[in-house]
């Protein structure tokens, strides 16, 4: 089959490389890598490749940067971040607060892994407030948040609760802190792949970790509101069990330290709230968080029904827009003043 | 444990320090590379590696009786023992299926209404390639072009060696038995050859093949819904996948052989550079093709007896070739298609006789006409029925309705670094160009491979598409 002059094949010419050779080429490559690396890694900084990564890393910065301890940390998720009006909260309670809140997936092991860090750091706060929204409460453990945590080696198993890493997490972890290129590969391939768009800036955190969103209704709104729906498809609202021993292990850290966690229920949209399947699935797991509440006195739930807001009011299906934040902010501190004062 | 596993590159690296500790002992080398070769072989299943140690068995023992036979016949009977045995095996394993449903269908289609046979037999990954391999060291023992081995584990090595057990290179016993006999030496340039020959390996697998198989992907699933111009980048898109698919893997087999102080034949010499059908076959899975020459092609005659006889011969190899990919009809027709390309490429080269240089533009212009047969090609082998390739053409003259610029785009990302690399290598005649490079100029390249493979690679990878074979 094969007899046409075979000269124009291309063949393969091993090339003899001193050793020095060899070892400038491979020094060479291992300083541009890891110098990309270095790159990547500060324009990710400045340029999140997801708005839950940003939040996550901007909150732990955010903490490990702190010099000062607060009265009131909040913790729980980003309707935490957007639903608190700085300046109301701080003139309503007549104290200082930081808010620690990241996001949903970060589940409550997270806001315990935080809290331990913030009383290593500063000792106890003089209360907690946790926020967070209904149907989160029954996510699994997200593994790249978990191992993004900005913390030395094994703290997995040195905070409360413990949380057990498999070879592949503590790789994950490794490669979050070292390797950059690997952990976003979907966003990384979003700046280097055709037509080129660059990620958004990082929107900023304001002072004490609050965030303030002045925008108006986004299709997220809808988006988010079709997904929750889905979720109530499939599944309804409880407590996982991560969820569930991160909540314990914020407990042990009240009972141990003396103060106070108030759990209180994220905003949601009216339009959502309307969907009989929704309330009563909110309603089963107030009931829920009222049992284990029950479980520690350091502990409440400030209220088992959410407050409601428009669509006009909300950025999303949890995210309060700026002027709905300073209502729901409002209707908290005073809720807050009459907890403390029957608990504390 | 495929070459894209995490499991194989601890599995190698165990292997090559053992290989190293090993280095001054070569009969306790070869026997550890026996012994990790079964192993790789047995995590796909542990009862393939029996099969493999029977074929292993019948082969040697055959070739050792051809040793010591002179009576013609007898040795004619003893290499038409083997033949049987090896394709009987993979006759039973690879086309049972293939046989018994196309033969009750064929008897459906005369009023016979019989259900096939299902046995539900697994294929033995790899099945074709060694048993192709044993053949050749029978035939070629037979011819007397080879002596019998007499070392039982040595033999049983050469079938087995892990790097190119399951794909390929078709290594003949000519060249690889007499590495693995003689003590090796790993020299500098074989480990700076192979190193790169794995990251520009898995490179193309991981990066260029697994991304391009994600985007062509839907358009084979669905052929009807593919029309115009989008069919063409289908075709194009699939044909640089296969190609990086397969020399991927050949690149990080061959790597890896030379890290262990073996040298694999090349199995590809930038095909999509071919000039006519003959050419391509020169440059497109050399170790099978070779195969086919040698051992069916020629002695079926060649091209020794006519041109009609030639064109026969031709076409009758490359179908068997094209079945020998997998029990279906569409690869039946692929070979046929490629058979009828050479066959008319004799024809016509016989009547216009040997053609002169043709210089840049007339190359160009024929390798395009090649690359266009050679995609035309590839519909037939990667569709699920012929119906599916009928479809696809048809599509062809149809206009499109799908958005063609993001897909066009990110077949050209992906496919810039491949032919970037090609051209460097067609113009300097060497496949190792980038080695030339001084090392200001290999490190950017290193580099780019290194941080592309760890941000493009799925996550999610798919296996080798000639493993299937």
């Amino acid at each position: 089959m094969s007899q046409t002059p075979r000269s124009h094949l291309p063949i393969e010419i091993e090339k003899q490389r001193s050793i020095l050779d060899m070892a400038l080429g491979l020094s060479l490559a291992a300083v541009l890598f890891v110098g990309a690396e270095v790159g990547l890694r500060r324009y990710l900084t400045s340029h999140p490749s997801s708005v839950s990564a940003w939040l996550f890393d901007g909150k732990w910065n955010l903490l490990m940067s702190m010099d000062k301890g607060a009265d009131w940390i909040i913790l729980g998720d980003s309707s935490a971040s957007f639903g608190i009006d700085r300046e109301l909260f701080l003139a309503g309670t007549g104290e200082s607060a930081a808010n620690l809140a990241t996001v949903a997936e970060a589940l409550t092991v997270n806001d315990a892994w935080m809290l331990e860090t913030y009383i290593d750091k500063f000792g106890p706060p003089k209360h907690v407030l946790l926020i967070r929204s209904a149907r989160q409460w029954g996510l699994p453990v997200n593994e790249i948040l978990a191992t993004s945590v900005p913390l030395d080696y094994g703290y997995w198993e040195r905070l409360d609760p413990a949380l057990p890493f498999d070879t592949h997490a503590k790789w994950l972890y490794l490669v979050n802190r070292y390797a950059p290129f690997y952990k976003a590969p979907r966003t990384i391939r979003q700046l280097l792949e055709p037509p080129w768009q660059g990620l958004p800036d990082a929107a900023q955190i304001q002072p004490g970790g609050f965030l303030k969103f002045d925008g108006r209704p986004s299709s997220q709104l809808f988006d988010s509101v079709k997904q929750l729906a889905g979720q109530l498809e499939s599944s309804g609202f409880s407590v996982s069990t991560p969820s569930l021993s991160g909540l314990a292990a914020l407990a042990r850290l009240a009972e141990k330290h003396g103060f106070h966690i108030y759990i209180a229920m994220a905003p949601v949209c009216r339009l959502v709230y309307l969907h009989p399947r929704f309330r009563q699935e909110h309603q089963r797991l107030a009931a829920q968080l009222t049992r284990l509440v029950a479980h520690s006195p350091y502990l409440h739930l400030l209220s088992r029904d959410p407050m409601l807001f428009t669509v006009t009011e909300m950025q999303n299906a949890d995210h309060l827009l700026a002027p709905a934040a300073t209502r729901y902010t409002a209707a908290l501190v005073e809720r807050l003043e009459y907890e403390i004062e029957i608990w504390e | 444990m495929g070459f894209n596993s995490f499991l194989f590159l601890g599995f190698f690296a165990l292997v090559l320090l053992c290989n190293n500790a090993l280095r001054r002992h070569h009969a306790w080398q070869n026997r550890m590379l026996l012994a990790a070769s079964y192993a790789f072989y047995a995590t796909w299943d542990w009862r393939f590696a029996f099969l493999l140690l029977l074929t292993t068995s019948i082969d040697y023992t055959i070739a050792r009786l051809l040793g010591r036979e002179d009576r013609p016949a007898r040795r004619k009977w003893l290499l038409g023992s083997s033949i049987a045995a090896n394709l009987g095996i993979l006759g039973f394993f690879k086309y049972f299926g293939f046989f018994t449903d196309s033969l009750a269908a064929l008897l459906c289609h005369l009023g016979l209404q019989v259900s096939p046979l299902a046995l539900h037999i697994v294929l033995p990954v790899g099945i074709s390639f060694y048993t192709f391999q044993t053949l050749s060291y029978t035939v070629d023992v037979y011819r007397g072009k080879l002596e019998p081995r007499s070392h039982f584990l040595d033999f049983a090595l050469y079938l087995s060696f892990f790097p190119q057990l399951v794909a390929g290179p078709i290594e003949r016993a000519s060249t690889l038995l007499p590495q693995i006999e003689r003590p090796r030496i790993v020299t500098r340039a074989a480990i700076d050859a192979g190193v790169y020959l794995i990251l520009w390996g898995y490179f193309k697998k991981l990066v260029i093949a697994d991304n391009l198989s994600a985007i062509v992907e839907p358009g084979f699933s669905a052929p009807d819904s593919v029309k115009g111009f989008a069919v063409v980048l289908l075709l194009f898109g699939f044909s640089v996948q296969i190609y990086c698919d397969f020399s991927g893997y050949t690149d990080i087999a061959r790597g890896v052989a030379k890290l262990l102080g073996f040298e694999l034949m090349l199995n590809f010499k930038l095909p999509y550079f071919a000039l006519n059908p003959q050419d391509f076959w020169n440059r497109w899975h050399i170790s099978l093709s070779s195969w086919l020459r040698d051992y069916l092609y020629i002695p079926l005659g060649g091209n020794r007896h006519g041109q009609i006889a030639t064109y026969r011969n031709l076409i009758a190899t490359m179908v068997l070739g094209g079945l020998w990919h997998g029990a279906a009809w569409h690869f039946v027709a692929w070979g046929l298609f490629h058979g009828m390309l050479l066959a008319v490429h004799r024809g016509y080269r016989s009547l216009r006789g040997p053609s002169p240089d043709p210089g840049a533009f007339g190359a160009t212009w024929r390798m395009a006409a090649m690359f266009t047969c050679t995609m035309l090609g590839w519909t037939l082998f990667r569709v699920h029925t012929l119906g599916d390739a009928i479809t696809l053409m048809r599509g062809l003259i149809e206009p499109s309705h799908l958005p063609m610029l993001k897909p066009a785009l990110d077949i050209a990302f992906f496919t810039l670094p491949l032919l970037i690399v090609q051209v460097a290598q067609h113009w300097s005649r060497d496949l190792l160009v980038v080695q030339r490079l001084p090392f200001w100029g290999r490190a950017p390249i290193t580099a780019f491979l290194g941080l592309w493979l760890l941000v493009f690679a799925e996550r999610e990878t798919s296996q080798f598409i000639y493993f299937q074979f």
